[in-house]
């Protein structure tokens, strides 16, 4: 027995020595052309690490004591002034990652870890290591999942990876509608509308047709539905159009010619199609009131700011548009981001029905407004609720 | 039967003899008053946990106890059966009617209850302050996972006193086979190799991942996988980071480690029983 103990603490002491530094990266200790001395470290923050992988897997007795003493180091980290900040960029993540490698189960530090890295340093991919190794321990805790999410969807093009994570993470028990919700947004921000149909469709399992979530779920899915098919349907014209030098004379000559297989879908808000042969455009009519109600909301509020500032109304939209400035302040009503507002017609009545003596001066047909369409919308989901019309299929069924 | 029935009756006469005789030593009530002490304090440590306090306090509580169950079990049984030798007194016992293997094993379970006796005090202690702090709502930022009192949190304290089962065993076994000093120092790195086990067996693979292992590196390598079959794995009792966190253990993974306990245990007591059947007294 001390022979074996000999030769065990022998092979172990041999681990020190060649693996040294080169085991678990404690940032303490790790070298690089830049890199501190050992001295100066230690003496700086005071608070010494055990050294190596062996030391720390003579620690395994402590349990998450070891875990915990990178969490408290990390709290020192970020609130520490580094003289050189690259040093605390650097360090963090690797302490980080080290506590969740001793305590992978912890996901309410995992979750903290992911936004102190993200916000202290650009270390995105050290980041995803630690919310990838929780994930591994705890794939059931929704909070990492959506910690994942927040981290890709501020990171330029990883759109999609923040989609995937926030749709897995939904379907964790407890998990919060925020997942789903900025899944939805993402997609259809991205102009994926397809995907959109399809998050759309899992709010509504999940919500159920008959809730309040449910119910802004099913606005949606008939929006992005509408949009999918929209585009879908525009994008078969232009190829017929680029291949026959012409456009069809109807919707009816497109499915013949098999530019839109399994015939066409009815319009969700069952509004019907508005197709221009001429020009070679279709809409949703559903689509178009409402995109023309949300236009018209807009128009308003810079005719708001308008004569808010000049005093009074322009003469037309087209004096609006040209004069428009971004607001000077934010009492001034919406700020618009990007380039301004362009004047476009109304989708579906074309011309806006402007009058500046009146109030409000742009004016919807009752069948044009926003409540028309909303009231549109809930009508349908009544239907289906009470069983009198199929459940929704798939796009382009 | 009547054998059978003697033989219960010597063991237990031992065993409750070597309670008594363990209690009394004052030693084991410092241990419990620092036991105590630390795991109260951790809440200071808490304090700067950053949000984290219930859980810094649960690991220094579990690690309290695995540390200062292991040091009772050291210091009372690594002088366990040597003392008796050196003082002669076990000749008066033997004596008697009573084979070594009675001996052994009454010894063993005295201590063994002790050690258990003062660890489910730790474990009392630690469960109830830190469902006080949880009913108080010290769990700062994060809510306490699992609750105040979880069943996971039980189970591992439970598995924390019954690897005791083992440690008790080898202390025994040392005991009888080398001096106080060497046994306790035994007893302490068998208690630390049990928790290095995994890196044992990785350490053992690792040696053959060169690219021209040498016959040095076969043999270690064959070596530290003998050593990891003969260490007592501590860790298939180690479920404290689940625990922590509220996260079940289940019951096939429980009712493995009671199992293996037993039976590391059983082999080991059999050794004891082997040394002191050939020590000349």
């Amino acid at each position: 027995m001390i022979v074996l103990l000999g030769i065990a603490v022998l092979a172990q002491l041999g681990v020190v020595n060649e693996r040294g530094d080169a085991g678990i990266k404690n940032p303490i200790y790790r070298k690089s052309a830049d890199q501190v001395s050992r001295a100066e470290y230690v003496t700086s923050f005071g608070m010494y690490l055990p050294k190596g992988e062996f030391a720390l897997s003579a620690a395994r007795f402590l349990g998450g004591l070891q875990a915990d003493a990178y969490w408290l180091k990390a709290a020192q980290y970020i609130s520490k002034a580094f003289d050189d900040p690259a040093l605390k960029t650097r360090f963090l993540g690797d302490l980080y990652i080290a506590m969740i490698d001793t305590d992978p189960y912890w996901s309410s530090a995992a979750v903290t870890a992911v936004n102190a890295i993200s916000g202290v340093t650009t270390q995105n991919d050290q980041a995803i290591q630690v919310v990838d190794k929780a994930l591994k321990a705890r794939p059931e805790d929704w909070r990492l999942w959506y910690s994942a999410m927040a981290l890709y969807l501020f990171w330029p093009g990883h759109k999609a990876e923040a989609i995937r994570f926030a749709r897995m993470g939904a379907r964790r028990p407890g998990a919060s509608v925020a997942l789903l919700d900025a899944a939805n947004t993402l997609a259809s921000e991205d102009g994926n509308y397809r995907l959109a149909v399809d998050i759309a469709k899992e709010r509504l399992q999940k919500y159920g047709l008959n809730s309040m979530l449910g119910g802004i779920a099913w606005r949606d899915y008939l929006e992005h539905n509408s949009r999918y098919l929209q585009y879908q349907y525009q994008g078969a014209i232009d190829k017929f159009h680029k291949d026959k030098n012409r456009f069809p004379e109807n919707l009816d000559e497109l499915v013949s010619s098999g530019y839109i297989t399994n015939g066409l879908a009815p319009e969700p808000y069952g509004l019907g199609w508005i197709y221009d042969s001429a020009k070679g455009t279709i809409i949703s009519k559903g689509l178009g009131i409402l995109d023309g109600a949300r236009m018209a909301i807009i128009i308003q509020t810079m005719l708001h700011e308008y004569s808010g500032k000049y005093g009074h109304m322009p003469e037309t939209l087209k004096v609006l548009f040209d004069n428009y400035r971004f607001p000077e302040s934010e009492i001034d009503g919406i700020r618009y981001f990007g380039n301004p507002p362009k004047l476009v017609p109304h989708p579906v009545i074309g011309n806006w029905l402007y009058d500046p003596n009146k109030s409000p001066a742009i004016e919807l047909p009752p069948d044009m407004t926003m409540k028309y369409i909303m009231g549109v919308g809930n009508k349908i989901r009544d239907e289906l609720l009470m069983g009198t019309v199929p459940a929704f299929k798939k796009p382009g069924e | 039967m009547n054998t059978i029935r003697r033989f219960f009756d010597n063991v237990s006469a031992i065993a409750v003899n070597s309670f008594r005789e363990g209690v009394r030593d004052r030693i084991l009530y410092v241990f419990i008053v620092f036991a105590v002490a630390v795991i109260a304090l951790g809440k200071v440590i808490g304090w700067v946990s950053v949000g984290e306090d219930i859980k810094v306090v649960r690991d220094i509580g579990l690690a309290a106890m695995g540390l200062f169950g292991v040091m009772i079990a050291v210091f009372v049984g690594s002088n366990l059966i040597h003392k008796e030798i050196e003082q002669r007194t076990i000749y008066t016992v033997l004596a008697r009617p009573v084979g070594r293997g009675e001996f052994v094993l009454g010894r063993y379970f005295g201590l063994l209850g002790l050690v258990c006796t003062l660890t489910a005090a730790m474990a009392v202690f630690f469960t109830i302050y830190q469902a006080i702090l949880v009913w108080a709502g010290a769990s700062g930022l994060n809510e306490a996972e699992g609750g105040a009192i979880s069943l996971p949190l039980i189970r591992v304290q439970f598995l924390i006193v019954y690897q005791f089962v083992m440690i008790v065993a080898l202390a025994v076994f040392f005991s009888t086979a080398t001096t106080p000093v060497l046994s306790a120092v035994f007893t302490f790195v068998a208690y630390v190799l049990g928790h290095m086990v995994n890196w044992i067996y990785s350490f053992s693979d690792m040696m053959l991942e060169k690219r021209t292992p040498t016959f040095f590196d076969h043999f270690m390598s064959w070596v530290l996988k003998v050593f990891y079959y003969l260490v007592p794995n501590l860790e298939t009792f180690d479920m404290r980071l689940r625990a922590v966190h509220g996260l079940d253990i289940s019951n096939t993974e429980f009712l493995l480690a009671l199992l293996y306990g037993a039976s590391y245990s059983a082999m080991v007591l059999l050794g004891a029983y082997l040394v002191m059947n050939r020590r000349r007294l």
